[in-house]
């Protein structure tokens, strides 16, 4: 039997947009059992009419309001279909307060952050993380040294709190005879007098690239800096992820490896499976000693990346998440 | 397998803002392709085709041209052929359900337009009828051709630093930088012309070396969903079809699917790549030379619009 998915965007332009792109494909991949559509706010009264779903998902949660919600919710019943609704958060637990408003219009809630469903009065709400799709990243990881472009690579935006970090590693990296690149597009927030710390210059970083190529730059790179956001604009207070993000799950995919900069996650502690094939470090120093690890260890270097990879691509694809998700909400 | 018949529809108003090329050059392009028979129209309207390739223009409802489509070549399939995504991303993403297929230029936008008939098509170049006047003199060393990304301004600061003795005559893009950031002087300050890309390419043309920094199409199309682009645009091939050598930043690695690193493009990822390659097209003629030819060479083995056509044929099942 096959179930009718209609995934909402909730926000518009949304700069995870590739996500919903991810999840609507990883739907198709469940072998014609689930049929997707998109939808967007203003497209969503016509699209429940047309595709009748049996569940929405409001993917994000983002700008939604749960008068808007309630009043989407109501037109269903009179065009004589019931689905369930689902929120499925990306942005817990920086969005927390925002997504927990929003939360009791649902059927389900899903958090992709996992302390964060302790937080929902809801009496159905999940975690379910944020996953990869073999589409937008699967690369075979490149064995040939003499084809990789870089020993390090990062691409995020450069909030002020991971400047002085950057500049560092950019640093040492020169130092080190390290081939670094770093893509960080900046924001209002940063003064021209911050920026200037980093060594480089701007024409060199402050680019926006698409997920294709950022899953392109990663695979010809031996290592990818994997750093986490802890700040929420609800509180001055570091607000830290407590899971991995679907920055991990693409870049595992790409076949780079990856170094998580983190006090507070261990991602080996918490996939216990990847121990020694997701690298941490805590300092500067520690990652340049990765990254020469890596030079200096190539079939180290692709064995790590190979077990990272296979490991996403067999259980962390968005299908097997939208499989978990429809098996929950099927339960009630 | 017999020799498909292909009608091509082309916009009335075409793209000029993102489209280097004129229609007649593209017209020209696609009768070559080897392995179709290709018409623009027909005695009585109504082409005989086993296949529609429709190109989608610029102030065009989609939608009505279809049904005219439909009306002219009953039956027939319709593929829509987009050359200048993103740009259009946000009229383009809508297209899909109404067509048989849809190839799109870009490989981001081929992804979020949420349809499995959607596939990439790379963009290409129009094989020039005479290749250039090669008896005038470059009248500058290097073009930018820059399209008003924040960090322009240091990418031109720098090379102005980095530029050798005797290579000292830059042109830069109208409207990229600020007339502040000109003071340096002996900088020339291309004429708008009016015509977008094609008015970039005769710039180009103009100069030994392009140095050529494509940051996001700012479409009023596309500006709901901002997708980045991610593939070269036909510029990059028009420029290389031309016979000018361009440095530009590795932001496209597919760029390196289509061109050399090296000896059929430069590319740069750091500041001290981007002042070496660009000295060394400057300093070295023959290398430039051999740059040039290499990169035309490529374009018209394999990134003509007529082997993209001949694609869509052997991916519509015409051909084999």
């Amino acid at each position: 039997m096959t179930t009718r998915v209609l995934i909402l965007n909730s926000l518009l332009p949304n700069a995870n947009w590739h996500l919903i792109t991810s999840l609507w494909r990883e739907c198709g991949a469940e072998g014609g059992d689930v049929v997707a559509e998109v939808a967007q706010a203003h497209t969503l009264p016509m699209q429940l009419r047309a595709f009748a779903p049996d569940v929405v998902i409001a993917f994000g949660g983002e700008a939604l309001t749960p008068e808007q919600v309630r009043g989407w919710r109501a037109l269903t019943p009179q065009q004589g279909n019931n689905p369930s609704w689902v929120l499925w958060t990306t942005e817990d637990p920086f969005e927390l307060e925002a997504n927990q408003a929003i939360a009791p219009c649902f059927d389900h809630v899903f958090t992709s952050d996992r302390a964060s469903r302790e937080r929902y009065d809801h009496p159905r709400c999940h975690y379910l993380p944020l996953a990869a799709d073999p589409a937008l990243s699967l690369r075979p990881v490149v064995a040939d040294e003499s084809a990789l472009w870089y020993d390090l690579v990062f691409v995020g935006t450069a909030w002020p709190n991971r400047l002085p970090f950057l500049a560092d590693v950019a640093r040492a990296a020169r130092d080190g005879g390290l081939r670094a690149r770093f893509l960080l597009p900046t924001n209002p927030h940063l003064s021209a007098e911050m920026l200037g710390t980093l060594g480089m210059e701007p024409f060199e970083y402050d680019m926006r690239i698409s997920p294709v190529d950022l899953a392109s730059l990663q695979n010809r790179s031996r290592c990818a800096l994997l750093l986490f956001r802890d700040f929420s604009r609800f509180t001055r207070e570091p607000r830290p992820q407590t899971s991995p993000t679907n920055r991990f799950y693409e870049t595992a995919l790409t076949g780079c490896v990856q170094i998580a900069v983190s006090e507070q996650m261990d991602v080996a502690a918490f996939y216990p499976e990847l121990s020694g094939a997701v690298l941490k470090a805590q300092t500067v120093e520690g990652v340049v000693e990765m990254v020469r690890r890596a030079r200096a260890d190539n079939a180290w270097r692709v064995a790590a990346a190979e077990r990272a990879q296979r490991f996403v691509a067999e259980r962390h694809l968005y299908r097997h998440r939208v499989r978990e998700l429809l098996e929950t909400v099927r339960k009630g | 397998m017999s020799r498909p018949r292909v009608f091509c529809a082309l916009p009335e108003r075409w793209r000029t803002a993102t489209l280097p090329f004129t229609p007649d050059a593209f017209r020209a392009e696609l009768r070559a392709c080897p392995t179709a028979d290709v018409v623009f129209d027909a005695d009585d309207g109504r082409p005989a085709a086993d296949l529609v390739v429709w190109v989608p223009g610029e102030d065009e409802d989609p939608y009505a041209t279809l049904g005219r489509l439909h009306a002219r070549c009953p039956g027939v399939p319709v593929a829509a052929w987009l050359l200048d995504d993103p740009a259009w991303f946000d009229v383009t993403y809508a297209l899909p359900p109404a067509v048989a297929s849809l190839y799109t230029n870009d490989a981001n936008a081929a992804l979020a337009c949420h349809a499995p008939n959607v596939r990439h098509l790379p963009a290409a170049a129009c094989q020039l009828v005479a290749p250039g006047d090669s008896t005038t003199p470059p009248a500058f060393d290097a073009a930018f051709l820059l399209d008003g990304a924040p960090s322009d301004a240091s990418l031109l600061a720098f090379a102005l630093a980095s530029l050798p003795e005797g290579a000292r005559r830059v042109a830069v893009t109208p409207g990229a930088l600020a007339p502040g950031d000109l003071s340096g002087g002996g900088i020339t300050r291309l004429a708008d012309g009016g015509s977008g890309q094609t008015a970039l390419l005769r710039h180009a043309r103009r100069a030994r070396v392009v140095v050529r920094v494509a940051s996001s199409p700012r479409h009023p199309a596309n500006t709901l969903h901002r997708l980045l682009p991610a593939s070269p645009d036909a510029l990059t091939f028009a420029i290389a079809e031309a016979g000018v050598p361009q440095v530009t930043p590795l932001r496209f690695p597919s760029l390196l699917d289509a061109f050399a690193r090296g000896t059929e493009i430069a590319c740069f990822s750091t500041a001290a790549e981007f002042a070496d390659g660009l000295r060394r097209l400057l300093v070295d003629e023959g290398g430039r030379a051999a740059v040039a030819a290499a990169a035309r060479a490529r374009v018209r083995r394999e990134h003509l619009y007529r082997h993209r056509l001949a694609e869509i044929l052997r991916a519509e099942g015409l051909t084999g």
